[in-house]
């Protein structure tokens, strides 16, 4: 059982502990979902490092390069004319140019006062055929409205042109990969005449162009909430926040509020009664086992505690960097109830391994790496499951992994993370 | 010169090898950033972090304390954390943001000391220097530390420098290191730095030579020579080790001579790390090959350890030039460097995995320098 009487790990100020798991697309990988794009960062070079080998790990590092920036650029002010003179020298040398280029600065940046309206607007000058956006790997902004998911988010979308014309199709945003075809949100459409679409359905930046079409804006994450809202003023597309759940109740109220907003007809019962019967059998096998939750796995992890203690599971363990504005409620829960421990996944006690060898079953990885479970549900920030299609899934993967042990190391090292 | 980098990843910075020096000390390492230097280190520099106990941390340095030279708080925090870990020692460590801000790395780790008597050091790493740097600075400040008085001298004793796996990754190469000196009857004092100890840092100045196994490795060895008077020669063991033990003997009998390689209108190309560079350049000579060969330093370089028409890569445009200039049919280095070629070469091309470069990229294939399977090979290469 996990020992509930540890009582490290508190949340406040603190030194940061970077586990092994921690991480996830980076903004590399997510950058690199723009069709037809190219990524050139501008930092010290030790900035990059990182993203460049995830980039390598995850066989997207041709897409991505580099000028590197010294003491002499910052103190001389000359750090603004190295890029142009770098797009330059890179666009003549790449094969085939892009139809995007996304330059991407660093922290030193938000110190510096760069000009970027200006700096894009004598690219695109030069380079008409290509659309310029400066972009922001600046996580010493990860406490302000703008941290670097936020505002890559918004430049992403901010590629869309306005369209003339609409069609019956929904855009799924805010998600880096695509749900799952057997997700039934596919089905439901289709029977409504309507398509789903996601960026990773694209492989030309001309038919990315296609989501300015769509008549709503599922957002299935917060950090897309800032560029629904510009595509809301820029592009007429109104949004709806969808972010993932595994309460039968939630996404049932998600159906409901679809079907309203876009006055079609939407049966879900055979869906529901699907995911039912799935929460029943796994709890048949998994019983009263404790289970750990994993903020990096979920995007809502106090959501997903509630729903499983619901169902009747033991949840015993939620690792999170924080609280998450979009399930106070759910947070509040999760507090008054004794038998659930609550742990700061960055705190720096971590590194002791105080939650060591403490059984339970883990749905992701940085506490199955922090309890050293080999019990553990290979997943990464929901992807893939949405609504009940989600439920049956993660409840196929929590038997799975109930049954069959699995290395920790082997998940982390799969999941290419990058920070 | 061009600052553009297309193809090659960036390499190890100085902070990563600071980390790296100290990581087996015991001791609290805060890297002062918001997470992503911390992350070079932590998730692609450092192969020993998965299941390590060693204390290392992000400072989580924020926008606002930046703007605001906000030190309190991280001394605040740095001070918690030490309560409930108590280190041998408090390593705090640089990074670019806090360098256009101007940290006074050197006074917070004072501070930090006077508040918690606990041996403190500052580090000004600024991510634009490469890996041995950092790796020296952290061993002399800890060294300036920890040592208090110079030891008497050991007739015979050694210390082997620059093992960290930045170099060597960790697949065995720092004990077959050990054990080749250690087995063939030399009293070996310390090993810097995988393994180390603080007392083994301490007896390291009785030594009568130091053996620099890497750049990073003559860095500290030129302050332990200016220091503490210890001689140093550097080589890497390759094969069965017996060129190094070799050199090794000759030197504490002050009879060593560095070998003189030809270099002149060179076929083969070796990019790399320059001692381990030069040793396989050596071994390959002695072995036999009659090819002119020329090493291109990639990291720091040490000018003395420079052969003539060696070459210090200086950005990737001139590397790749190098690389396909017609002039080498064979050349050796970290398999990253392919991205570099033109598409259709006839150059023979040997992998030698470099943490440095491709981490872990490429370190699962990494050599065992002192093996069977380096000797064949070796052999292989023409």
């Amino acid at each position: 059982m996990l020992n509930n009487q540890l009582s490290c790990c508190q949340f406040g100020s603190t030194l940061h502990y970077v586990s092994p798991a921690h991480g996830g697309w980076g903004v590399i990988r997510i950058a690199a979902l723009v069709p037809e794009s190219y990524q050139l960062f501008v930092s010290p070079f030790a900035c990059g490092r990182h993203g460049a080998l995830g980039g390598a790990v995850n066989g997207i590092k041709d897409r991505i390069s580099y000028v590197y920036i010294d003491e002499s650029d910052i103190v001389s002010g000359g750090y603004e004319d190295l890029i142009p003179e770098a797009v330059d020298e890179l666009l003549a040398f790449l094969p085939k140019k892009p139809k995007v280029l996304l330059i991407f600065v660093s922290c030193l940046d938000d110190l510096l006062g760069t000009d970027h309206v200006q700096l894009n607007k004598r690219l695109a000058e030069k380079y008409p055929e290509i659309k310029f956006r400066s972009c922001h790997m600046n996580p010493f902004k990860m406490d302000t409205k703008f941290p670097p998911g936020v505002t890559l988010q918004n430049n992403i979308y901010s590629l869309l042109n306005k369209s003339e014309t609409y069609e019956n199709s929904i855009n799924l945003i805010g998600n880096h990969a695509p749900i799952d075809q057997s997700c039934e949100l596919y089905n439901i459409m289709a029977t409504n005449n309507y398509q789903v679409k996601h960026i990773t359905d694209f492989e030309r930046f001309e038919d990315f162009q296609t989501m300015a079409k769509s008549q709503l804006n599922l957002l299935l994450s917060p950090v897309a909430q800032y560029a629904a809202e510009e595509m809301v003023k820029n592009l007429s597309i109104a949004y709806m926040p969808a972010y993932n759940t595994y309460d039968v109740e939630e996404i049932s109220d998600f159906y409901a509020q679809l079907a309203e907003k876009l006055h079609i007809s939407i049966n879900i019962s055979e869906y529901e009664l699907a995911a039912k019967a799935k929460i029943k059998e796994a709890l048949t096998v998994i019983d009263d086992y404790p289970i750990a939750i994993d903020y990096q796995a979920v995007k809502k992890p106090f959501t997903l505690a509630r729903a499983l203690h619901n169902y009747g599971f033991n949840v015993a363990l939620i690792m999170t960097d924080g609280t998450n504005s979009i399930e106070r409620d759910a947070y509040e829960w999760v507090l008054s109830q004794p038998k659930i421990r609550v742990v700061n996944a960055l705190h720096p006690d971590l590194v002791k391994f105080e939650n060591r060898g403490q059984h339970c079953l883990c749905i992701g990885f940085d506490c199955g790496y922090a309890t050293g479970s080999n019990k553990i549900v290979d997943l990464l920030e929901d992807e893939s499951l949405f609504g009940f299609y989600g439920i049956e899934k993660l409840m196929t993967d929590m038997i799975s992994a109930f049954e069959n042990e699995t290395s920790v190391k082997e998940l982390i090292e799969g999941a290419g993370l990058v920070i | 010169m061009s600052k553009l980098c297309i193809a090659m990843p960036p390499f190890a910075p100085d902070y990563s090898g600071a980390a790296s020096a100290l990581f087996d000390l015991g001791g609290m390492i805060v890297i002062h950033d918001a997470s992503g230097c911390t992350g070079n280190y932590t998730g692609f520099d450092e192969p020993r972090w998965f299941g390590s106990s060693s204390a290392v941390f992000c400072s989580g340095l924020r926008h606002m304390d930046a703007v605001l030279g906000n030190d309190q708080k991280l001394i605040e925090q740095i001070i918690a954390e030490a309560q409930s870990l108590k280190p041998n020692f408090i390593a705090l460590i640089g990074s670019p943001v806090p360098m256009v801000i101007g940290t006074d790395f050197e006074g917070i780790a004072n501070e930090i000391e006077a508040l918690t008597q606990i041996p403190t050091i500052g580090l000004d790493t600024r991510g634009l220097a490469y890996y041995g740097k950092g790796i020296c600075a952290a061993t002399v400040a800890l060294m300036k530390k920890m040592v208090k008085a110079p030891q008497t001298k050991i007739a015979g004793a050694i210390n082997l420098l620059g093992i960290t796996p930045l170099d060597f990754y960790i697949n065995g190469n720092d004990e077959d290191f050990k054990h080749l000196f250690v087995s063939n009857g030399y009293q070996l004092l310390t090993s810097f730095s995988m393994g180390l100890t603080i007392e083994a840092l301490q007896r390291s100045t009785s030594a009568s030579l130091n053996i620099a196994l890497s750049q990073a490795g003559v860095q500290i060895a030129q302050y332990m020579e200016q220091t503490y008077q210890i001689p140093y020669m550097a080589i890497t063991p390759l094969g069965n080790g017996e060129i190094a033990l070799e050199a090794v003997q000759k030197a504490l009998a002050n009879e060593y001579i560095p070998f003189v390689p030809e270099t002149e209108n060179a076929e083969i190309l070796i990019v790399g790390e320059q001692i381990i560079a030069n040793s396989l350049r050596e071994y390959l000579q002695r072995q036999g090959s009659d090819r002119a060969i020329a090493v291109a330093v990639l990291f720091d370089v040490s000018p003395q350890h420079l052969a003539q028409n060696d070459i210090i890569i200086q950005d990737e445009t001139m590397l790749r030039k190098l690389l396909n200039s017609g002039q080498y049919h064979t050349i050796i280095g970290d398999p990253m460097l392919k991205a570099l070629f033109q598409q259709e070469t006839k150059i023979k091309f040997y992998e030698l995995p470099h943490v440095a470069v491709s981490s872990k990229v490429h370190w699962n294939n990494y050599k065992r320098f002192l093996s069977e399977t380096m000797i064949e090979w070796l052999d292989e290469i023409d």
